[in-house]
């Protein structure tokens, strides 16, 4: 999104008698709730479109359009590496060190931040097995399966009613969030409250893997206040229903061990 | 006797090839032809009880056997895979996790227990029926003043007392006090016991005196019992759909998991009785019952909502109840289930949801569970899973060192453990989770709960 964004930055020109600031402010708001019509825009774009407004505005009034454009462009360049692909560098690094060899790790769903991790600890020669647990209607985790298994990591597949079989072989439990809220809660894929439940159960840590641009200042306490729901023809069904797509994690602090993340420069 | 023989085979090939699908249907066919064993069961004059029980031990132990539930199974089915796979053919990936597997469609089969709590009921009932025949005959002997038996003259002052006594002994040895019989009336047994010797003569000449009578009405009596029996296995959905309207109420949200028709029963019997509520049924992957179950309650006029398996937990906080069947209640209260069970209980119980079990009495078994999740388990095609095809590319096994990468698990059934139960409704009413021990102490005899024949 934020280099759909740099593009549009790129190819636009401020209209005689209008302030760049303003016009442009003005357009991405167009493009915003263009893109809340097609999906609603989860919360780290919501940031991202946050920080790019904030940028706008400070822009000095100064500077000419080119410069003005250059700036903008600079900055989000800047944001993107930062906050996400440093930032998905360093928590790899501090993750790997959670990995001792002989383990056995769990993850659910599709996340990038635990397939980064995955990779990164076989690259550096650990040993390590993988249960990679999936669930209807998008069954991620097949594709998640096949990356890993052409590197040649040992996998195991599930899916998410076996999660209390399988629990007891597990050292530890990877999760991808999709958010953290401002009440410890984190927001991640439909299931993984109940993969953290039963890892609960079997007293297994559990870890989160979330970048700091994904955090959010909101509380929310149970999964229906605030969701989205997924395509019926994802379900393949004859009669109606409704599925989650996001879901709440309720998150006091004894459910997890640590919540790893990047504290950037804000 | 080798008409029984045949029956048993039968049976015994049945059970092996999976083809008998539900822990009721099981039960009723079990039940039957234990039934059809004692008819035609020639028993001795003496000792017809020990004859008796010897003959179901041996039936018994043939139909248990039948049915193995696989250990190890995880290690057993990478080792199979494993085994197929070097030989390097693509087509045996589904023979690799075992033909057996294959053959059985919809509907679990997993009727390992439900035969052996049906052989041990019937093992309890021969006890108890032999039992009450000897009370019953020494109370009729001892009532009645002419002894026919000349030895028994110098013990006339004494045998109401002794007779009696030996037999409330003897009871109360055999069946552990629980609710039934602590309210009975036993009056005699309130005299003093006398010296065991004296009555042990008595009890034996008494016993003499009218075996001929006897010897017709214990089988009569214990194939009456096994008739009552199977009435009350197939009769046990409808009394536990009588106390639907007691629990669900107007306007009231219920979860489920999976298909099972003790809950479609008791949800359409609650239904009946004009009381409007919504059900949530999650789908209970890899199989999707939970399709079936939907379609059936929509059929039957409910309003019902599916959801994945996942959203469960999302779902929960909204839910006023949740309703699900077990395949086996197990000694301490914690159930054998559909897979998914043990997440949904959880998950209850975190939103302090009461988590109601449905099971008839005919699913109660005597053994606790040790190891449960292994030992209690099956696993599964994990084609319901992969597709072969799709991984075949990632699946190197001639190259390398051989081992597989990849393990695909499909467990079949959860354990749930006692604690995260609030209710089993069962036949006979509502009980607790801890009250089950008083349930097995009424159905089942202690010397049965290992069903082998002692060696000779």
């Amino acid at each position: 999104m934020l280099e759909a964004f740099q593009e549009s930055i790129k190819d636009y020109s401020t209209p005689p008698e209008k302030a760049l600031i303003r016009d442009l402010t003005a357009k991405i708001n167009c493009y915003v709730s263009f893109l809340i019509e097609c999906r609603p825009l989860s919360i780290s774009m919501g940031n991202a479109i946050r920080f790019l407004k904030t940028r706008i505005v400070k822009l000095p009034l100064t500077l000419s359009e080119s410069e003005a454009k250059a700036t903008l462009l600079s900055d989000i360049d800047r944001f993107i590496n930062e906050k996400i692909i440093l930032a998905d560098k360093v928590i790899v690094r501090h993750a790997v060190t959670k990995i001792r060899d002989g383990d056995v790790l769990l993850t659910y769903g599709s996340s990038s931040a635990v397939e980064m991790i995955c990779l990164h600890a076989h690259d550096i020669g650990k040993q390590f097995r993988v249960v990679v647990v999936d669930s209807r209607p998008k069954l991620e985790g097949r594709l998640l399966l096949h990356r890993l298994v052409r590197k040649g990591i040992t996998c195991t597949y599930t899916h998410i009613n076996a999660v209390s079989y399988i629990m007891h072989e597990v050292n530890r439990v990877f999760l991808g969030a999709s958010s953290v809220l401002s009440n410890g809660t984190v927001y991640s894929r439909v299931g993984t409250a109940c993969v953290a439940m039963v890892a609960h159960q079997f007293h297994v840590p559990v870890l989160i893997c979330c970048e700091a641009y994904k955090f959010y200042e909101r509380v929310q306490l149970d999964s229906i206040c605030s969701n989205e729901l997924g395509l019926l023809s994802d379900y393949r069904l004859y009669w109606s229903c409704f599925l989650m797509l996001w879901m709440v994690l309720h998150y006091p602090c004894h459910l997890s061990r640590s919540v790893i993340h990047l504290m950037c420069c804000r | 006797m080798p008409d029984t023989h045949a029956l048993v085979n039968e049976f015994v090939i049945k059970l092996k090839k999976r083809k008998v699908e539900g822990s009721k249907a099981t039960a009723k066919l079990t039940a039957e032809l234990l039934r059809s064993v004692i008819s035609q069961q020639r028993i001795p004059h003496t000792n017809q009880a020990v004859a008796l029980i010897d003959a179901i031990k041996s039936v018994g132990e043939q139909l248990i056997a039948a049915n193995p539930v696989e250990r190890d199974g995880d290690k057993v089915t990478a080792a199979k895979v494993q085994g197929f796979m070097r030989t390097g053919g693509v087509g045996l990936w589904e023979e690799a996790t075992g033909g057996r597997e294959k053959e059985r469609e919809d509907g679990d089969s997993f009727g390992e227990l439900a035969v052996g709590n049906i052989v041990r009921r019937v093992l309890h009932i021969i006890r108890e029926e032999d039992l009450s025949l000897t009370t019953a005959a020494i109370g009729g002997l001892s009532l009645s003043a002419v002894s026919d038996d000349e030895d028994d003259v110098e013990q006339d002052g004494h045998p109401v007392l002794s007779a009696a006594a030996v037999a409330a002994a003897a009871r109360s040895t055999l069946r552990p006090p629980s609710l039934q019989t602590l309210l009975e009336d036993l009056p005699h047994s309130a005299a003093a016991p006398p010296t065991s010797s004296s009555g042990g003569d008595s009890d034996g000449k008494s016993k003499s005196a009218d075996k001929s009578s006897r010897s017709r009405k214990l089988k009569h009596n214990v194939i009456e019992a096994v008739n009552e029996l199977i009435q009350d296995i197939a009769t046990c959905h409808e009394q536990i759909a009588e106390q639907a309207v007691e629990h669900i109420h107007q306007n009231e949200v219920i979860l489920t998991l999976g298909s099972s028709i003790t809950v479609i029963e008791f949800l359409c019997a609650a239904k009946e009785k004009k009381r409007s509520f919504r059900v949530f049924v999650a789908e209970g992957a890899p199989r999707y019952q939970g399709h079936v179950l939907a379609k059936e309650l929509v059929a039957r006029g409910l309003q019902t909502t599916v959801i994945t398996d996942s959203a469960v937990f999302a779902m929960i906080s909204r839910v006023n109840m949740v309703i699900v069947g077990a395949h086996a209640v197990m000694a301490n209260g914690g159930i054998i289930a559909p897979v998914g069970l043990n997440m949904v209980a959880l998950a209850a119980q975190r939103h302090a949801v009461p988590f109601v079990v449905l099971a008839g009495i005919h699913k109660l078994c005597p053994l606790y569970p040790h190891n449960p999740e292994v030992l209690l388990n099956e696993l599964k095609s994990p084609s319901e899973l992969l597709d072969f095809g799709e991984f075949s590319d990632c699946l190197d096994f001639g190259s390398g060192t051989g081992y597989p990468l990849l393990h695909v698990v499909n467990p079949a059934f959860d354990y749930v453990p006692p604690k995260l139960v609030s209710l089993f409704i069962t036949d006979t009413g509502g009980h607790n989770a801890s009250y089950m021990y008083r349930l097995i102490a009424d159905y089942y005899s202690a010397d049965d709960f290992v069903v082998q024949r002692r060696p000779s």
